[in-house]
């Protein structure tokens, strides 16, 4: 034992010694936070864009007006809520409606938008709240160039915006100018058009990103609402009647059977609950794919570089192959205790928006089974994994011969990524009942459904699976592992490799 | 205490058909410079690695230190490879002391111990370096050092002057001997004539894994007849029928002396006998034969060894 623990301790130290290998470690939450951080960033600072509308028909300019408009609104009562959040006196309640759905945005705009809100709110909020700031508009409407006659037609004015939309040419726009997004263009017969296909498109959405869809779809609501409303007036149904049921909100409930009774109302909390499994998957997958890399070099290593003669004169194949796991476990501990401990610091430290949900969500998982579970597939999957790799790499001469193999491996490896939100979305469906009996899968598809309660039978078994393939693994490894080390030249026939794991018969 | 510290009795190794070692016997007593000697391939690292039980013999039985399995002992003995190699990344100094807590240093004793002999053996200022940056002759000389780092009663050092200059060679000579002087047993093997010759006390020479002579030096030296080379010009015909002559071998034209004949004369009687190669000479003389060369010298340890294993395995390196 004493033999073991001291080559378990110079794996753990030469591995940890390295910068690399911290520099990796801080590599992906620094790359998660910056990530995360950027894309909150961006999304504040997108600039607003530009757009031309050339109605013809006279029926839609002012509905779109009006949708990209009531879009702004929202997204204000958006950023409003979350200023609230962020700046509520402890103890406190908002007496006005800042959730985000139609008829809550409409009473918004009614009681006259962001400032008399914040008039009502102000006695709520810290004094020493910053200022509100208003999110900008993502769209706003442009008047046509001076030089297009928006009377010409339907050719000629898109023949002058086009050097617009080409970004040959910029349009003004209040006291500066712009890049032009987009165009639309909308036919004399626009109503009619909206409907019924009369030969061309009577209504022409132009712009060079079609990436970003939120604008056409915005235009898209207007067009409809518009011929709706329209068809309501011909028809002779009351508009004010059909937009008040419009408006309506249905209520929604859902529960969790699984939860003590009185609390299986599903929180936001829970969702994320639910969610972290995946979250988990991943470390999974990284941290035991990060390992077996290591244990893949340092057997490799010591097996071109003629080390394990020297080793084998003074420890037992054995030794020295426990010596090695148990290193590389170690190693694989702390990157992943690491990377549990930045996220848990991370939140504790965290106070912007969301926080009151997500420092519960956190709690619950600290408390659930989740982290234990964690523990015991990472455990045995590192084991399984490391049966293979360990014999990869004794059964290899150089590096290089060692990487022909590690293709298809991280082929068979990336299956538990490709398929973890599917087993996530229907813990118990068909894919995830199979993939739990998989040996090389089952730890990470345990863990995907370890929130979802799967069946106790499914869980004893899964786990009795994994013991029993780790175990098998590791026994044939440590066999592999004593013919192969010595072994330089011709790597040994598939043939052999089976007797020596069947038989553990001497060279 | 048991004076043989290792022993080995018939031992055999097969690999499938073929046979690497064939019946091996031999003994090595305590405190002697042991050569193990034989051409390439002729199973000298098989032998070894089965002294150290990393291999199991097919039959026959191996005694080392009293136990019949280095593990059992592995804190008496040192090893080096044929093959060297070391962790690259690590420093001289940690390395040693690695290898010697595996061999049952403590940390501490190991470590104070790898910085003293890193010293000893002119390393000091290397001891933190890194192995990678270190010269080769520099990392097996470690290596050296960690095969004897925890002060073993019996070394085993294969092939230990491979790769080495004249000048490193002669430090592992020096370094050899001091280990022989502090009273450890070194066995080492080499295809290399000269080191056994100037190291060993006894040697074991084997091919094609068979033993072809276990003994002392000057033993495996009488093995080879005893000869007179001469170059002459002269018909050597008065020479024929001496009693002291054996037999008379002509080896063709001298390459030394345009003109002359080379001729090996192969003598009768005990190795170290002056008379016979007298007597020729004598004859010489009075018969007027003209001798551009007349060489009696001792064969060599090299002699020997292409003697005894057949010209095809002899290895000749500068020493």
């Amino acid at each position: 034992m004493r033999y073991t623990l001291l080559i378990a301790l110079r794996e753990f130290a030469e591995n940890a010694k390295t910068k690399g290998f911290w520099i990796g470690i801080f590599t992906l939450p620094l790359l998660l936070a910056i990530s995360i951080g950027v894309s909150t960033k961006l999304a504040h600072s997108e600039p607003s864009r530009y757009f031309v509308v050339v109605d013809k028909s006279g029926a839609f300019a002012e509905p779109i007006d009006h949708s990209i408009e009531w879009d702004h609104q929202r997204s204000v009562l958006q950023a409003l809520g979350q200023y609230v959040q962020e700046n509520l006196r402890a103890g406190q309640h908002p007496d006005v409606n800042l959730a985000n759905y139609q008829a809550a945005v409409d009473a918004f705009i009614a009681a006259g938008g962001k400032d008399a809100y914040l008039a009502k709110l102000r006695p709520a909020l810290r004094e020493n709240a910053p200022e509100f700031k208003e999110p900008t508009r993502l769209f706003v409407r442009a008047e046509l160039p001076k030089e297009i006659d928006a009377g010409a037609s339907s050719d000629t004015i898109l023949a002058g915006l086009k050097p617009y939309l080409l970004g040959d040419r910029r349009i003004a726009v209040d006291g500066g100018d712009a890049s032009l997004f987009a165009a639309l263009l909308i036919a004399p017969d626009g109503v009619d058009g909206a409907t019924r296909w009369t030969g061309t498109e009577a209504i022409q959405y132009w712009s060079t990103n079609l990436a970003v869809d939120d604008l056409p779809e915005r235009i898209r609501n207007a067009l409809n609402g518009e011929t709706r409303r329209r068809l309501y007036v011909a028809r002779g149904v009351d508009v004010g009647q059909v937009r008040e049921i419009e408006a309506t909100y249905a209520r929604l409930g859902t529960f969790d059977p699984n939860k003590a009774a009185g609390t299986e109302t599903v929180s936001t909390a829970d969702r994320i609950a639910r969610n972290v499994p995946v979250a988990f998957v991943y470390l999974l997958w990284m941290s035991i794919f990060t390992v077996m890399q290591m244990l893949l070099n340092n057997t490799v290593e010591e097996k071109s570089n003629r080390i394990a003669e020297v080793l084998l004169s003074s420890v037992t194949p054995n030794e020295i192959m426990m010596g090695k796991l148990l290193g590389i476990a170690g190693i694989g501990l702390t990157m992943v205790g690491t990377w549990l401990a930045t996220v848990f610091i991370a939140v504790q430290l965290y106070h912007g928006p969301g926080a009151d949900v997500i420092g519960p969500a956190v709690d619950s998982i600290a408390a659930s089974g989740l982290v234990p579970m964690f523990l015991l597939c990472f455990l045995l999957g590192y084991l399984i994994y490391a049966g293979l790799f360990l014999s990869i790499g004794a059964l290899c001469n150089d590096i290089k011969e060692a990487q022909s193999f590690q293709g298809p491996m991280m082929l068979i490896m990336m299956v538990p990524l490709f398929t973890m939100v599917f087993i996530n979305r229907d813990p118990h469906g068909t894919l995830a009942t199979i993939m739990t009996w998989i040996p090389l899968y089952t730890p990470f598809t345990m863990m995907n459904r370890a929130a979802a309660d799967p069946p106790l039978m499914e869980l004893v078994g899964a786990t009795v699976l994994m013991i029993a393939t780790a175990l098998l693994l590791i026994l044939s490894a440590g066999r592999i592992f004593r013919m192969a080390m010595l072994r330089a030249g011709t790597r040994p026939k598939f043939a052999e490799i089976v007797q020596w794991v069947r038989g553990g018969k001497d060279a | 205490m048991n004076d043989q510290v290792l022993e080995l009795d018939n031992v055999t190794k097969r690999f499938g058909d073929f046979t690497a070692v064939h019946g091996v016997s031999l003994t090595i007593p305590r405190g002697s410079i042991y050569g193990f000697l034989g051409p390439n391939g002729a199973g000298k690292t098989t032998t070894i690695r089965m002294i150290f039980d990393i291999i199991k013999p097919t039959s026959g039985r191996i005694s080392i230190l009293g136990a019949s399995s280095a593990i059992d002992v592995r804190r008496r003995i040192g090893y080096l490879p044929e093959e060297k190699g070391l962790y690259k990344a690590m420093s001289a100094a940690a390395t040693i002391a690695y290898f010697a807590s595996l061999k049952g240093l403590s940390r501490k004793a190991a470590k104070q111990r790898a910085y003293e002999l890193l010293e000893r053996y002119g390393l000091g200022k290397f001891a933190d370096t890194r192995i990678q940056a270190l010269s080769k002759g520099m990392g097996q000389k470690v290596q050296v050092i960690c095969a004897v780092a925890h002060e073993p009663e019996l070394v085993v050092l294969d092939e230990p002057f491979s790769g080495l200059d004249p000048v490193n060679q002669q430090v592992l000579e020096g370094l050899i001997r001091d280990l022989a002087q502090r009273g450890s047993t070194v066995l080492f093997s080499t295809h290399v004539m000269q080191h056994a010759e100037r190291l060993c006390d006894h040697m074991l020479l084997i091919a094609k894994g068979r033993k072809i002579f276990d003994g002392t030096i000057a033993g495996a030296k009488a093995t080879i007849p005893r000869r007179v080379l001469i170059s002459t010009e002269s018909s050597i015909d008065p020479l024929v029928g001496l009693d002291d002559v054996a037999e008379i071998k002509p080896l063709g034209e001298s390459p030394s002396s345009p003109g002359a004949r080379d001729w090996e004369i192969r003598l009768r009687g005990q190795t170290g006998a002056q008379t016979s190669a007298q007597t020729i000479l004598e004859k010489c003389f009075q018969s007027g034969i003209v001798l551009r060369r007349f060489d009696q010298s001792e064969p060599s340890l090299h002699d020997a060894f292409v003697a005894l294993v057949g010209t095809d395995a002899s290895t000749r390196e500068p020493a």
